[in-house]
């Protein structure tokens, strides 16, 4: 039995799930018939996607679960190959224990190239027979048409103050601590509904102190957002010192696992709270790290859009 | 325009080294069955010299960045020996770079050289740096050698003041004596030094030239970092599309590891001071967007884009003030980047971010971005993780 809340609270029956109503009504009644399609399941972290996932494979396969699901994650096992072959194996043969087809757990499908994703069609229809695939994706707009035409859609909403709030207040009872309505608040906020990061934030708190007030979730935070991010653009920014802001961007990057998808959006948090340098210089900083970001997205290196972003900081007046 | 080839000699009174007049000989009486081997150091004038002896020839040219397999060469050759010159001119076949061809792409080139060198009577010219291989044995049977020696560092300071006189540069003759001397006999890597000190109208004061890092690629940087004239710095670049013998072997211009952008992008910091190196950077980025474009859309017409921002772009972003002009170091650092490096991260890190994804049902990417503040609780749960001992040592960290 694990420990971790994200796990430990992981919820094992459908009435214990939090918040997305209308998709757990429709899913059931989809495992009442046996009569499940291919599936997506679209929406930010945090909401419950793999729970579900979880959840149908449970309910259908009983104890025998774990042979007849399998998940894998696109952003993880980045080769293609590796991907197509360990789900092809598994998709070919039939379940263990029952009629009903296996499930595939695909998460993070977005992160998929359009490639693979062409692929990934033409298995889903070979294998129909004995395979269901689950499609979980932070992004709609990134899976091709011929993906979305072949799937029910859910989409999921982040889960409101009153779930978190309820789930809170579960979780510190049954462990035994307090928590201040602040305190609850701000979990909310920088969490920003993902239920994951609320548990972690959460647990984390309480290995410091039995009562939990807001400043010890500001510390847990705060260390959230890599320090050394802002040390980059302080260094950039204020010293104007774009040599070793470029020398220690590297660093930073390559010991967080950080990508440039990370960077750009902690730079743009973190901005208006620079000492000394003026708002309207802060806005045009801003704007820089829109485009920046735009670039990443659009471009083929982000290195070297972040680099011109650091220059563009360290300029004398911008 | 490049010095290298506005100051290409263009007559025999033109050429710095002596032995000219063996190859102007072979070109008035060609040997039947041999052909003329003209070997020396890189810069030496090899071609140029052909060239500039050979300027009333129709020469067909033969060179290193196009294929000379067997039957590239029967074809190129067989049909420009057995047509009669469109000008009444007398023909001359220059194989540039007879070194270079490799034994496996160009397979049979050699052995169908020597069937020509045997067979025609349109005389025939070869330049290399060094024959010492098994595969040249052959071949060498058939060569009368003439071995250019390299020019004096008084004979180039001399050359070198004529190029300034004539572009209107003033200078010492101790710049000049600098860069002759550390030219090594390099006629044209002395000309692209003198051009990429030259600073307006006179010259900047270098404090050394660097002879172990020399190569076509760094001198192009050089003139890049150093003229204000975009046509220059274009031309610069373009220069690198052409394979070249004896250098460093930098094959990609625009993209991979050693592209052109990458060594810009590293040295720009050094080379350009203040919002230059913005402006520089800005630029170079853009070329990376345009890539990226490319890389979608399949229009390859982007690249000429990318050429003008990355010549022009690097050149154009300083001003006066903001280029290191003194002491001044033709010294380049290579790029320390791989641009594929991103996922190698400290690797019990990376070890303990997969192993709390899987068996927390995430992605390794947020994993990674929750490790910053959940070690105390991942510490807590030895039974479900059942951390290694490097990995409980990393979480104590």
């Amino acid at each position: 039995m694990p420990n971790i809340w994200t796990e430990k609270y992981r919820p094992q029956t459908f009435d214990e799930f939090a918040g997305q109503p209308v998709i757990i009504k429709r899913i059931k009644a989809m495992i009442e018939q046996q009569n499940m399609p291919h599936l997506i399941f679209c929406g930010p972290a945090g909401v419950g996607k793999t729970t579900l996932a979880l959840l149908i494979a449970k309910t259908m396969f009983g104890e025998q679960w774990r042979q007849n699901f399998l998940e894998t994650n696109a952003s993880s096992d980045r080769g293609i190959d590796v991907i197509r072959n360990q789900i092809k194996e598994f998709a070919r043969t039939k379940a263990v224990g029952t009629d009903l087809p296996k499930i595939l757990l695909l998460d993070e499908s977005d992160a998929l190239t359009r490639e693979a994703q062409q692929a990934l069609r033409r298995t889903m229809e070979s294998y129909t027979k004995t395979a269901r695939f689950i499609l979980s994706a932070n992004f709609f707009a990134k899976l091709i048409d011929p993906l979305k035409s072949r799937c029910v859609v859910f989409k999921f909403k982040p889960l409101d103050f009153d779930h978190i709030d309820t789930i809170m207040d579960k979780i510190s009872a049954k462990e035994g601590f307090t928590i201040d309505d602040k305190a609850k608040q701000l979990i909310y906020e920088v969490s920003r509904g993902d239920l994951r990061r609320v548990e972690n934030m959460l647990q984390t708190a309480s290995t410091i102190t039995k009562s939990i007030e807001v400043s010890h979730i500001q510390e847990i935070a705060s260390k959230a957002e890599p320090e050394a991010v802002k040390e980059v653009l302080e260094l950039a920014a204020i010293s104007k010192n774009f040599s070793d802001a470029r020398k220690k961007l590297l660093r930073v990057m390559m010991s967080e696992g950080l990508s440039g998808l990370d960077v750009v959006p902690a730079f743009q948090k973190q901005i208006w709270g620079l000492d000394g340098v003026d708002d309207q210089k802060k806005l045009k900083m801003i704007q820089s790290c829109a485009e920046a970001e735009f670039r990443i997205v659009e471009g083929a290196d982000e290195y070297v859009q972040l680099e011109a972003l650091l220059a563009n900081f360290a300029q004398s007046d911008v | 325009m490049l010095f290298i080839d506005k100051y290409q000699p263009k007559n025999e009174s033109e050429l710095l080294n002596t032995e000219w007049s063996k190859v102007k000989s072979f070109l008035d009486q060609p040997i039947k069955g041999k052909f003329l081997l003209v070997l020396g150091l890189p810069g030496v004038g090899k071609s140029a010299t052909v060239t500039a002896l050979a300027k009333d020839f129709e020469i067909l040219v033969l060179n290193a960045s196009m294929s000379r397999n067997k039957q590239a060469i029967q074809s190129l050759v067989g049909a420009f020996c057995s047509q009669g010159s469109l000008f009444g001119k007398k023909k001359l076949v220059l194989v540039d770079e007879l070194d270079a061809i490799s034994g496996r792409s160009d397979s049979g080139g050699l052995a169908e050289l020597k069937a020509i060198v045997e067979s025609t009577s349109v005389p025939i010219i070869a330049t290399a740096n060094d024959l010492n291989h098994d595969k040249f044995s052959a071949l060498l049977r058939k060569a009368e050698v003439v071995t250019l020696t390299p020019p004096s560092w008084g004979r180039i300071t001399e050359f070198l003041a004529d190029v300034c006189t004539k572009e209107g540069v003033t200078f010492t003759d101790a710049q000049l004596k600098k860069i002759a001397i550390a030219s090594q006999g390099d006629v044209r890597a002395a000309l692209n030094d003198l051009q990429s000190s030259v600073s307006g109208d006179s010259l900047m004061d270098i404090e050394e030239f660097d002879r172990e890092t020399r190569g076509e690629l760094l001198q192009s940087l050089a003139l890049i970092f150093k003229t204000k004239d975009p046509l220059i710095a274009q031309q610069a670049l373009d220069r690198l599309d052409e394979p070249l013998l004896n250098q460093i072997n930098y094959p990609i211009v625009y993209s991979g590891e050693n592209s052109v952008r990458y060594w810009l992008e590293e040295n720009v910091i050094h080379e350009y001071d203040g919002d230059a190196v913005y402006q520089a950077l800005k630029n170079i980025s853009f070329t990376d967007v345009l890539q990226g474009r490319i890389r979608r859309t399949g229009y390859w017409r982007f690249l000429s884009y990318v050429r003008d921002f990355l010549g022009p772009g690097v050149a154009l972003a300083k001003t006066e003030k903001n280029t290191k002009q003194t002491p001044y170091k033709i010294i380049f650092r290579s790029p320390k980047r791989n641009p594929q490096l991103w996922w190698i991260t400290s690797s019990t890190k990376k070890l303990v971010a997969q192993k709390v994804a899987r068996l927390t049902h995430t992605s390794h990417q947020y994993a990674l971005k929750e490790l910053s503040y959940i070690k105390p609780l991942l510490l807590q749960d030895q039974d479900y993780f059942e951390w290694e001992p490097n990995e409980l040592k990393w979480l104590n960290k």
